[in-house]
C-alpha cells in the first residue's frame, strides 16, 4: 500500500513537472509573442530551423560561421548579421532590399535555403496551433495572419537595443574608468587617421549609405551587393555599412564572412590592395594604405571591443 | 602670516572673478524629443566644461566633437563633417535658461544642418 502511494505521488510529480516544462508562458504583448516565434522551428518547412538557429542570442543574435545552414543544411552566400540594434536602421540585409523590419521578417521564412515555408502555410500552421491561435487572439485580437506575424517578430527585434556598453558609459557618464587608455586612443584613430568615422557614424556606427570597401572583384568574390537590387553600375560592390555595436561578438565579418577576427578586418583596412587586389570598385577613402603601427591596430581593436553590451560581458566572466 | 592673507586674497579674487565671468549657459545635458520611424526618439546633447560635447540618440552616443561659444554664437565641429571646420549657429536661450534653440548661421556640413537647424532643446535637470 505504502509503495503504491509513493508511486502515485511520483507519478503526480512527473505529470505536473512535465506540464510546467511544456507549457510556454502566455505572451502578454507583441514583443513576448515575437520572442517565442523567433526561436520556434514551427516557422520552417522541416520544423527544425528557427530565426534563432542563425541569429544566436549569445553572439549578439549573429552566427559564428561564415554562412549559416538553413533547412537540409542548405547554405546561403552571406554572413548572418546581428539582429540587434535595428530600431534605428534605415534598411535591412547587406544589400538593403527590405525597407522595414516588418517586410524583412517574412523573407527568411519563405526563403528556400533558409526556412523554406511558404507564408500561407506558415500562417495556416499558426492558425491550427491551439497555443498560437489563442496567443494571437490575446495580443492582436485576431487570428494569426502574415501582417501580425511580421509585426510580432519586428516588435521583438526592436527591443534588442544596446545602450549599455562601456563606450556609452564613458561618453554618457564621463566615467573615465569605463574604457582603457588604449581604447581611448583607438577612438581617436577611428575618428581620425583610420577614416572609419567617415562611413561608420551614427548611433549604431553605420550611416544609411551603401559603400564599397572593395570586396567584389568579379573573379573570386562574386557578390555585387547593392547593384543586384538597383541594377545600377555605380552600385557594384556596394554593401550596407556594417553596424559596429557588439562587433566583438559577431565574427566572422563582412557580407561574406571572409575575415575571421577583428584584427583581420583592421589589417584589411590598413592595406586593402594587399589582401584583395584589383577589385571592381573601392571607395576613394581606402585608396591609400593607413600605415597603422601594431600598437595603433591594438588600440583600434580595443576601441571596437568597448562597443559590447554589458549584458554579454557579464555572462562571459 | 602676511603671506597667508595675501594668498587668501588672491584665492578670493580668483573665485569672484570666476563668478563674474560669464558662465557657460550650455553646460550640462539637453534633450529634444522627436519621432523617428514611427517610434519615439530622444536626442540628447552633453556639453562639457573642457570644450567637448557628445550627442546621443535614444541613449546611444552618435557624435563626439568640440564647441566654443562667443556671446550667442555657437562654433561647433565634429570628425564626421570635418574636425577642422566649425559650423556656426545662433543660440537663443529661453525662460530661466532651461530651453535653447539653434539656428544655422553658416555650415557647409549638410547632415549637421539637417540635424541641428531650428531645433529646440530642454535642459535636463541634474538628478543627484
Ligand atoms: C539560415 C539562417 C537564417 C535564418 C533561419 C534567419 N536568418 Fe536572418 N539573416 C540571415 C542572413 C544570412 C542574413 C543576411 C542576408 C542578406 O543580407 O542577404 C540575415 C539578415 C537578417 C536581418 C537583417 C539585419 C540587418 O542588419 O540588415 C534581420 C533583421 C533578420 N535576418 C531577422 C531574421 C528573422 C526575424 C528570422 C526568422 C523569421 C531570420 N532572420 C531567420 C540568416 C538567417
Ligand atoms: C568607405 C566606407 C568605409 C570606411 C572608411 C570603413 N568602413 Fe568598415 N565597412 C564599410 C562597409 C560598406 C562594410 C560592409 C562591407 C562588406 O561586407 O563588403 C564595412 C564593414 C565593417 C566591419 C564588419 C561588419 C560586420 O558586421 O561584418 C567592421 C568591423 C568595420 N567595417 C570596421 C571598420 C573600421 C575599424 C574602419 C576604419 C579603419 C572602417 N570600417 C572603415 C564601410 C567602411
Amino acid at each position: 500500500m505504502r509503495k503504491f502511494y509513493c508511486l502515485l505521488v511520483l507519478c503526480a510529480f512527473v505529470i505536473i513537472g512535465a506540464q510546467f516544462a511544456f507549457t510556454k508562458p502566455e505572451p502578454k504583448n507583441a514583443v513576448e509573442l515575437g520572442k517565442l516565434l523567433f526561436s520556434d522551428p514551427i516557422l520552417s518547412g522541416t520544423r527544425k530551423i528557427s530565426c534563432a538557429s542563425c541569429h544566436k542570442e549569445e553572439f549578439a543574435f549573429a552566427d559564428t560561421s561564415a554562412v549559416s545552414l538553413g533547412v537540409h543544411n542548405r547554405k546561403g552566400i552571406r554572413n548572418t548579421p546581428s539582429s540587434m540594434n535595428l530600431s534605428m536602421q534605415a534598411s535591412f540585409f547587406w544589400d538593403g532590399r527590405a525597407s522595414t523590419l516588418e517586410k524583412q521578417a517574412l523573407i527568411p521564412i519563405a526563403n528556400p535555403i533558409e526556412m523554406d515555408l511558404p507564408i500561407a502555410i506558415a500562417v495556416k500552421r499558426l492558425q491550427l496551433n491551439t497555443f498560437y491561435r489563442k496567443a494571437f487572439q490575446n495580443v492582436f485580437h485576431e487570428m494569426p495572419n502574415q501582417n501580425n506575424l511580421a509585426s510580432a517578430l519586428a516588435e521583438f527585434q526592436r527591443t534588442l537595443e544596446t545602450t549599455d556598453s562601456p563606450f556609452d558609459d564613458w561618453r554618457m557618464n564621463d566615467n573615465e574608468d569605463a574604457v582603457s587608455a588604449s581604447a581611448k586612443r583607438g577612438f581617436i584613430l577611428f575618428n581620425g587617421k583610420g577614416n572609419c568615422v567617415q562611413c561608420h557614424f551614427g548611433p549604431d556606427f553605420n550611416n544609411v549609405e551603401f559603400r564599397t570597401i572593395g570586396l567584389y572583384d568579379g573573379k573570386k568574390l562574386l557578390d555585387s551587393g547593392r547593384a543586384g537590387i538597383t541594377k545600377k553600375p555605380a552600385d557594384l560592390g556596394k554593401f550596407k555599412i556594417g553596424p559596429l555595436r557588439n562587433i566583438a561578438l559577431t565574427a566572422p565579418y563582412m557580407h561574406n564572412g571572409m575575415f575571421k577576427t577583428l584584427r583581420e578586418v583592421i589589417n584589411y583596412y590598413n592595406d586593402p590592395e594587399k589582401i584583395v587586389p584589383n577589385p571592381v570598385t573601392r571607395d576613394s577613402l581606402l585608396s591609400k594604405p593607413l600605415n597603422l603601427t601594431e600598437t595603433e591596430k591594438d588600440d583600434l581593436e580595443n576601441f571596437l571591443r568597448t562597443l559590447t553590451d554589458k549584458r554579454f560581458a557579464a555572462k562571459r566572466q | 602670516m602676511k603671506k597667508l592673507v595675501f594668498f587668501s586674497l588672491i584665492v578670493v579674487a580668483l573665485c569672484s572673478f570666476k563668478f563674474y565671468d560669464e558662465p557657460n549657459p550650455l553646460l550640462g545635458k539637453w534633450e529634444w524629443k522627436k519621432v523617428y520611424k514611427k517610434g519615439p526618439m530622444a536626442i540628447m546633447l552633453l556639453f562639457r566644461n573642457n570644450g567637448t560635447y557628445d550627442g546621443f540618440a535614444n541613449q546611444k552616443s552618435f557624435v563626439t566633437g568640440t564647441y566654443r561659444l562667443k556671446k550667442d554664437t555657437l562654433y561647433i565641429s565634429d570628425p564626421i563633417c570635418n574636425s577642422k571646420y566649425e559650423g556656426t549657429y545662433k543660440m537663443t536661450m529661453y525662460g530661466a535658461q532651461d530651453s535653447v534653440r539653434f539656428d544655422v548661421i553658416a555650415d557647409t556640413c549638410k547632415g549637421r544642418v539637417e540635424g541641428a537647424n531650428a531645433t529646440v532643446y530642454k535642459k535636463i535637470k541634474a538628478v543627484k
